[in-house]
């Protein structure tokens, strides 16, 4: 009996002292440094690790580091919302000015010049375009990097600081969020990315005068009902005009006896391009689309298992696909990892460089892809191009077309600072009253000349290109078509949006 | 007929990386009885070292497999004496509450490494289909299914026949009793969740290959844990059992719901793992093969 | 007696709300605190703010069904979200192409709540045959159906990717997302947010406290900590289990309607796993079975974002300049977040809350330390 009561004691002993560690029953304090301790280590370890992957991980991304990729909200106040309503010395004394700008010169920038402050409202990280907005994001920070080396413009720098940029995810309640955060703090936005994002911000935009760039080619932004009035700088053609030129270019290849699929983002993106689909197929005698499917973003927890059965089912001969270019890559992996076939042809943010290094699915976008766009290609000709590769060059950005495109919707900013600062109004009501005057912008070659107010019929722009996927060529497309007006496009009575939701 | 046995291999393929998931998933339950929702992180993580060995360092596609393989093992480890160990004894909810932390915290860096791009794992399957008689199947899903088997079959055999395999069983029961009787519960606690972590990256490999490793591969692996709670948390066949079931219902959901059950909207594949759970877990509240949980009061 | 906070005489003051007349005083004057505080905050802090208060009902929610009853649920976000499209459907704007009402907020707030309080009554009973962590995947599961919902009901949400704009908060024909002026101060939309969802986070605060004081909520302390004996005992399982989801949906339902009405605009995704995990966290790291926690968990977690980007200007790691850098704010932020819940629950699993207590104690016993 003895024994064995002996033997449960220490056996107890033994369980609890395992359980309880090295401090034994009476822990207490003991135990709590030990916690505290272990705990400390543990973060330790992990910031560690986290640094020593940094090194490696520079080397293995195939983008460049963008720009800035950081959230806003500013901290404290920052100066620039504080100069709102001072009155002194200014560099030009006639000049009025309030949120976002100052006189003070940027971090960095010509001692000489104040500063004016733009924010950015981008995907990412999460979302589905954020391997293509990094690029943008950075093209639009290169394209000003240039500008304040040549001296600024209008007698101030441009700054795009970390505070002033939001990662939006491509989520319309963040996007909402991120611009209220920042709106005191900058001048005009320099990019808003997403059509529907943009479309829940545009009430406060309206509300608070702040002028958008966007990242978002919805036919509605032509119109003053649907863009305040003005307040949205679209650049480049829309996806309604871009689908009837696609038509066009897939009917020249393969005549008007095929059949055709749809498959588009939900909202306003793949809606437009739909929209403009149908255009083209009314005028061609195509018929209805075999199927017309509204693919959820696999960032969201969508899945293309849907659109790839329905590929194999129906057999269209040509997929007009509107989406991200994850979606793009599966789906595609899919169709052909089935033994299915067909044309597909993108709209231009389904489109990623980095998809060239998929070298399972290379063979079929070589055959099977053609890629639509709104900027000649990474080596077009003009002024424009020389000085965004320039600048790419001197960040190591790898070619890709989104640099271009950040690079070239920046254009109208800077005539609308110059606008606004010849009329000696550098407010935000200021800088929209120079909006609705706003004509003849001057893209240094890399895009025709674009106007800003007047019939949407007469000034939007209606010019795409279509290129092919070449893994050698950098950016990984050569173009198969120079920039074009299809004319389907040029017979289109531009007079309301082609989609509303 | 056709199209129904294709969904069928397909359901079987995407039902065997839900199996992968879930074994990880119940043999951590088993041993330590530590629910753990780090397994989708530690995909993703894995996922991640394979790309990193076979696309930067460019080695071989086995080679960089089984070294991923080995790294996410390592990583288990050090999670589980790390995090795990101050929390023995702690309420299981706790435990369960930390491993979603660190399921984000992982989830995270692990989205963070793999970048914006599509990584590439170097697969020697990729897209490439082959065909068995009338069925024309991918042969990543043929290399999933025959893999799995190969995986799943060592396991077992690990358990049934090697000592540490049978300590490990003898934990699952009883851990007193078996501390009692000498086996080393603290690294079987450890050899669990190192096991979990390869066959979570093993999984998360068939998800990646062919069309690349990108940060959306996490999504999926959510649905391993509805896989687990259908076939009983502390149940190893009933893991591959459920796996299998998961896998199967949403391939079948993918080919026939348009056309039979529009209502239910697109993209229901997506919702169907926690339907079928609600049902089975109506019928079978520990799941399919799960214990009676038997308390003292 | 004065003096003597722990001699307690009548029963009424062992189960009184706020028992000794320093609680009192401390609550009125942190009351008033937090009213003066608004006129002082910027804008944006003012928004996150309110949105804080309005996670803290919330928060208060989930930890009457999980930290008092015991019954863990990962469905916070599905009632969340059911409250706010409700407010959004009976509040957003009439005539457009989704479903909206144009009503006002003193009814769409509660019929928020009742809306979600409904749905909470159908999860309940699923709580009565399941038991612990089972019931954890099942509301877990609940989220991703939820999640199917939300995006395949366009009519309703705007669809995924796309959203609606949320109800407006006006009531009784003021509008609270206007400027307006109260005794010569004038108070922007944040500010009035702020005023407001204080207003109610103190009713419902007050609300919960007393349901925990009384007969039910030691109905579902003795649930949590042992269930079948709470039953021989003769407590009823299945109606107690019932309220619990009923009230915490309740609850849900009014945070979810507010939370989103401040930001104006609500999207389907933002109603995912993240949701319920971060309200898991405000109650762990807040402290579990405490109303205080509660509140403490959802301001530092609703401020916690902010916390981040000023320790980004001091720690190398984040980035914050154009090159190097291995991460970036948001995912710092999420880490921390993955981490805190990690830390506190081996370090301090009474979480903020304990902690409190802990520094109260020590002040109480100065210069003592024993």
């Amino acid at each position: 009996m003895d024994t064995d009561t002996q033997l449960l004691e220490s056996m107890a002993i033994f369980i609890l002292k395992s359980r309880l560690g090295p401090a034994g029953v009476t822990g207490g304090g003991e135990m709590m440094r030990t916690r505290w301790a272990k705990a400390l280590i543990l973060l330790a370890v992990l910031a560690l690790l986290a640094t020593a992957c940094s090194q490696d991980d520079e080397s293995a991304t195939t983008t460049a580091a963008p720009a800035t990729t950081t959230t806003a909200a500013p901290a404290t106040t920052t100066t620039a919302g504080d100069t709102a309503a001072t009155t002194t010395a200014a560099p030009e004394p006639s000049l009025a000015f309030d949120a976002g700008v100052t006189e003070e010169p940027c971090e960095g920038g010509n001692p000489d010049n104040g500063c004016i402050y733009l924010g950015v409202i981008s995907d990412l990280s999460d979302g589905p375009f954020a391997a293509l907005a990094i690029p943008a994001v950075a093209g639009v920070q290169e394209f000003w990097n240039t500008v304040n080396a040549d001296g600024g413009v209008a007698g101030f720098d441009v700054a795009i600081t970390a505070e002033n940029t939001v990662d939006a995810r491509y989520n319309p309640s963040e996007h909402v969020e991120g611009y209220v955060e920042i709106e005191p703090n900058i001048l005009m936005l320099a990019q808003s990315l997403g059509t529907p994002q943009t479309q829940a911000a545009l009430p406060q935009y309206i509300e608070d005068n702040m002028v958008a760039v966007p990242a978002t080619w919805w036919s509605g932004w032509a119109f003053p009902e649907n863009d305040g009035n003005g307040l949205v700088l679209e650049t480049g053609v829309n996806y309604c005009f871009e689908a009837m030129n696609d038509v066009d270019f897939v009917v020249g290849q393969l005549g008007a006896e095929i059949s055709y699929a749809v498959v588009g983002f939900p909202g306003d993106y793949g809606g437009d391009y739909a929209a403009g689909i149908d255009v083209g197929a009314v005028t061609y005698g195509l018929g209805d689309p075999a199927f017309q499917l509204t693919q959820v973003p696999l960032s969201a927890g969508g899945d293309v298992s849907e659109a790839v059965s329905q590929i194999l089912a129906t057999t269209p001969d040509v997929v007009f696909i509107t989406t991200g270019p994850l979606e793009l890559a599966q789906t595609m992996g899919g169709v052909f990892g089935a033994g299915g076939q067909a044309l597909f042809v993108g709209t231009h943010p389904t489109w990623n460089p980095g998809l060239v290094a998929q070298e399972a699915l290379l063979p079929a976008l070589q055959a099977a892809y053609f890629q639509s766009g709104f900027v000649p290609g990474w080596f077009g000709e003009s002024e424009g191009h020389d000085k965004a590769r320039a600048a790419a060059e001197a960040i190591e950005q790898s070619p890709n077309e989104w640099f271009l495109n950040g690079w070239a919707s920046q254009y109208p900013v800077k005539a609308l600072i110059e606008d606004a600062v010849a009329s000696g109004d550098l407010t935000r009501a200021g800088v929209v009253a120079a909006v609705r005057q706003l004509e003849d912008v001057s893209f240094e070659g890399m895009l025709p000349n674009q106007t800003y107010f007047g019939s949407p019929n007469d000034i939007a722009p209606r010019q795409s290109i279509i290129n092919q996927v070449d893994p050698e060529a950098p950016g990984g497309t050569v173009t198969a078509t120079g920039m074009f007006t299809g004319p389907t496009a040029e017979a289109y009575d531009f007079n309301a949006p082609c989609f509303v939701p | 007929m056709t199209e129904f046995l294709q969904a069928t291999v397909n359901g079987i393929a995407t039902g065997a990386i839900y199996a992968l998931l879930a074994l990880g998933f119940v043999i951590i339950y088993k041993s330590s009885e530590v629910l753990s929702f780090a397994q989708s992180g530690l995909m993703i993580l894995g996922a991640f070292w394979v790309v990193y060995f076979s696309s930067v360092l460019s080695l071989n596609f086995w080679v960089a497999v089984v070294l991923g393989v080995l790294v996410s093992a390592f990583l288990g480890v050090a999670i589980e004496r790390s995090m795990l160990r101050p929390m023995v004894g702690k309420p299981a909810f706790s435990v369960a509450i930390l491993t979603i932390g660190l399921n984000i915290a992982l989830t995270v860096i692990g989205f963070d490494l793999i970048g914006v791009e599509i990584r590439s794992l170097g697969d020697p399957w990729g897209i490439q289909m082959v065909e068995i008689g009338q069925l024309v199947v991918s042969r990543k899903d043929v290399a999933t299914i025959v893999a799995s088997v190969i995986v799943v079959g060592g396991l077992l055999a690990f358990f049934r026949y090697s000592r540490f395999g049978l300590a490990m069983r003898a934990t699952a029961i009883d851990q007193e009793t078996a501390l009692a009787q000498g086996i080393p519960v603290a690294r079987v606690f450890a050899v669990a969740w190192a096991i979990a972590a390869g066959l979570a990256t093993i999984a998360g490999v068939f998800l990646g290959a062919g069309t690349g490793v990108t940060a959306a591969i996490g999504v999926r692996a959510i649905r391993a844990l509805p896989a687990a709670v259908i076939g009983g948390l502390d149940s190893i066949p009933g893991a591959i059992v459920g796996g299998l079931i998961v896998g199967l219902a949403e391939s079948y959901t993918v080919a026939y719901q348009a056309e039979y059950l529009g209502f239910l909207g697109q993209n229901f594949s997506t919702a169907i793992a926690y339907v079928v759970m609600f049902f089975v877990l109506l019928v079978r509240p520990y799941g399919i093969f799960g214990t009676r949980e038997v308390v003292r009061v | 007696m004065r003096g003597r906070p722990g001699l307690v005489t009548a029963y009424q003051r062992d189960m009184a709300i706020f028992p000794t007349n320093t609680q009192r005083v401390w609550f009125v004057m942190a009351s008033v605190a937090m009213v003066l505080l608004t006129f002082f905050l910027s804008d944006d802090l003012a928004l996150r703010g309110a949105s804080a208060a309005a996670a803290a009902i919330g928060a208060i929610g989930l930890n009457l069904v999980t930290g008092w009853a015991g019954q863990i649920s990962l469905g916070h976000a599905f009632f969340l979200g059911v409250g706010a499209y409700t407010a959004a459907a009976l509040g957003g704007e009439s005539g457009g192409p989704l479903i909206g009402l144009g009503l006002e907020m003193w009814i769409w707030l509660p019929a928020a709540g009742v809306v979600a309080a409904v749905a909470g009554v159908v999860v309940a009973p699923i709580a009565t045959r399941l038991r612990g962590l089972y019931l954890a995947f099942v509301t877990l599961g609940l989220v991703f159906i939820g999640e199917h919902i939300f995006r395949e009901w366009d009519s309703l949400t705007g669809g995924i990717g796309v959203g609606r704009s949320a109800a407006k908060p006006i009531l009784f024909g003021y509008d609270l997302s206007r400027e307006g002026s109260f005794l010569g101060f004038t108070l922007s939309a944040e500010r009035q947010y702020m005023l407001f969802a204080l207003l109610v986070l103190l009713i419902m605060g007050l609300l919960a406290k007393n349901l925990v004081r009384g007969r039910i909520g030691r109905a579902f302390s003795a649930i949590r900590d042992r269930d079948i004996a709470a039953e021989i005992m003769g407590i009823n399982l299945a109606n107690h289990k019932l309220i619990a989801f009923t009230v915490s949906s309740f609850y849900a339902g009014i945070a979810g309607a507010l939370l989103w009405t401040f930001v104006g605009f609500v999207e389907p995704r933002s109603f995912g796993l993240t949701l319920s995990i971060v309200y898991i966290a405000m109650i762990l790291i807040g402290g579990a079975a405490s109303i205080m926690g509660s509140i403490m968990g959802a301001v530092f977690i609703t401020f916690l974002p902010r916390i981040v980007d000023l320790l980004a200007k001091y720690l190398p790691l984040i980035e914050d300049s154009p090159s190097g850098g291995f991460l970036n704010v948001v995912q710092v932020e999420q880490i921390l977040f993955g981490l805190l819940i990690v830390v506190f629950l081996i370090v301090e699993p009474l979480g903020l809350y304990g902690i409190w207590i802990r520094i109260r104690n020590y002040w109480k016993a100065w210069p003592f330390s024993y």
